[in-house]
């Protein structure tokens, strides 16, 4: 996979995470496509409709100003119950420590063309705790 | 209240409309008593307690380690469409006391401190009518570039508004405890606290040395707050663009972080890395 654009290298990146993540579940329909089909986003110039194709529904957010930012979570979360299971609740502890959670945020002007996009990945809990202070 | 007030006012007025309408103009030299109506102010102006402002400025006195360089001032942010900000007067307002306040270009203001307004339970009075603005404690140390905050600071309006209570926002019984109880802004392993950018905001980034890391959407945009309770909120609608949260109370982060704002309507940088925390 060769991405050529820094938007394009950002959602390669995510594809990449949701391709490594084995048994993940995705909050988003959208999220497994990104691995099928990374679009490129281009500012000024691709639209909602592209990027609804490409990766599916996202969460939405509109403001009065006419703007919208949509959000493509992808990050991995074992099931809740998981953490009950007697011997397996360690382990989910540990995967869940370890976990970043990662998105894709794109803003949408009032015409409904891609202004800005990022990926943001926070630090995992693991992360954290051996953070330099 | 105030459309009854604004009723009164039309109504004392219409009278002399008539009879002023049937008649000749004076002559400009005579000398003819003008009906005067003088509105002294609006029936339900956005106002605030002055005393529990006195109490932020007493928690910035406080909490000053947070921000040993910051500068206090109180400010108003419009949140209803229409509110003109030219215009704006502040006044303290007591039964035996009237301050004029100076206001800055950004609606930014400092309290006198008064014996005589303090015993007077005096309020915090705008000319605009109630719920025109957030109001927000704003420390700032000086020398940061415009669109990064400091940690120690945002902690620091933390602390001011717990005791001012200017954000406004429904209060749990249980959020009420553990403010009784415990520090939320320093010390509550899962505090945090409502901010408001200068302008809409796309991004939010701590950033300490070499370690960086995004504010998620989850808290951007009011999405850290049931739906259902958005109408408590300032933020709500026209300020929801500017609103994030942030986990003040997270001590991995020390006062010296950065927080590095870019606003909706900021050039896009030449090669915007992703925010991966490094």
């Amino acid at each position: 996979m060769t991405c050529r654009f820094t938007f394009r290298r950002a959602v390669c990146a995510l594809a990449a995470a949701t391709m490594l993540a084995g048994c993940a579940t995705s909050p988003l329909p959208g999220a497994s496509s990104l691995a099928s089909q990374p679009p490129a986003l281009t500012p000024g110039v691709t639209t909602q409709a592209a990027v609804q194709r490409a990766l599916g529904k996202a969460s939405v957010t509109r403001f009065e100003s006419g703007y919208e930012v949509w959000v493509y979570d992808t990050t991995t979360r074992l099931p809740p119950f998981v953490g009950l299971v007697p011997g397996l609740g360690l382990v989910a502890g540990a995967a869940d420590a370890m976990t970043r959670e990662r998105e894709l945020a794109i803003l949408f002007d009032r015409e409904g063309i891609v202004r800005k996009a990022r990926l943001r990945a926070t630090e995992s809990q693991v992360d954290r705790l051996l953070a330099p202070r | 209240m105030r459309r009854s007030a604004v009723m009164w006012i039309v109504l004392s007025v219409l009278p002399a409309l008539p009879a002023h309408a049937g008649q000749e103009a004076p002559a400009p030299d005579a000398e003819v008593p003008v009906p005067v109506v003088e509105v002294q102010g609006l029936t339900d102006p956005d106002e605030h307690s002055y005393r529990k402002m006195i109490r932020g400025m007493d928690a910035f006195d406080t909490y000053r380690k947070l921000a040993p360089a910051g500068q206090l001032r109180y400010r108003l942010i419009p949140r209803l469409p229409g509110v003109r900000a030219d215009g704006v007067t502040v006044t303290v307002q007591g039964a035996h006391v009237t301050l004029p306040v100076a206001l800055d270009a950004d609606l930014a203001f400092t309290l006198p401190r008064n014996a005589q307004a303090w015993d007077d339970r005096a309020r915090v009075v705008t000319n605009r009518k109630d719920r025109s603005f957030a109001w927000i404690a704003d420390v700032r140390t000086p020398g940061l570039p415009p669109n990064v905050r400091r940690l120690g600071d945002l902690r620091l309006e933390c602390e001011i508004d717990r005791q001012a209570s200017l954000v406004s926002g429904y209060k749990s019984p249980g959020y009420l405890l553990i403010d009784a109880t415990i520090d939320v802004c320093t010390t509550f392993p899962g505090g945090q606290w409502l901010y408001y950018g200068d302008r809409p905001i796309f991004n939010v980034t701590l950033v300490h040395g070499q370690r960086r890391q995004p504010v998620l959407a989850s808290k951007m945009y009011g999405a850290f707050i049931p739906r259902l309770l958005w109408p408590f909120y300032d933020f709500q609608p026209y300020l929801l663009d500017r609103s994030f949260a942030l986990k003040v109370a997270d001590t991995s982060w020390p006062d010296d972080t950065l927080v590095e704002i870019e606003a909706m309507d900021d050039p896009e940088p030449v090669d915007p890395t992703p925010e991966v925390p490094r």
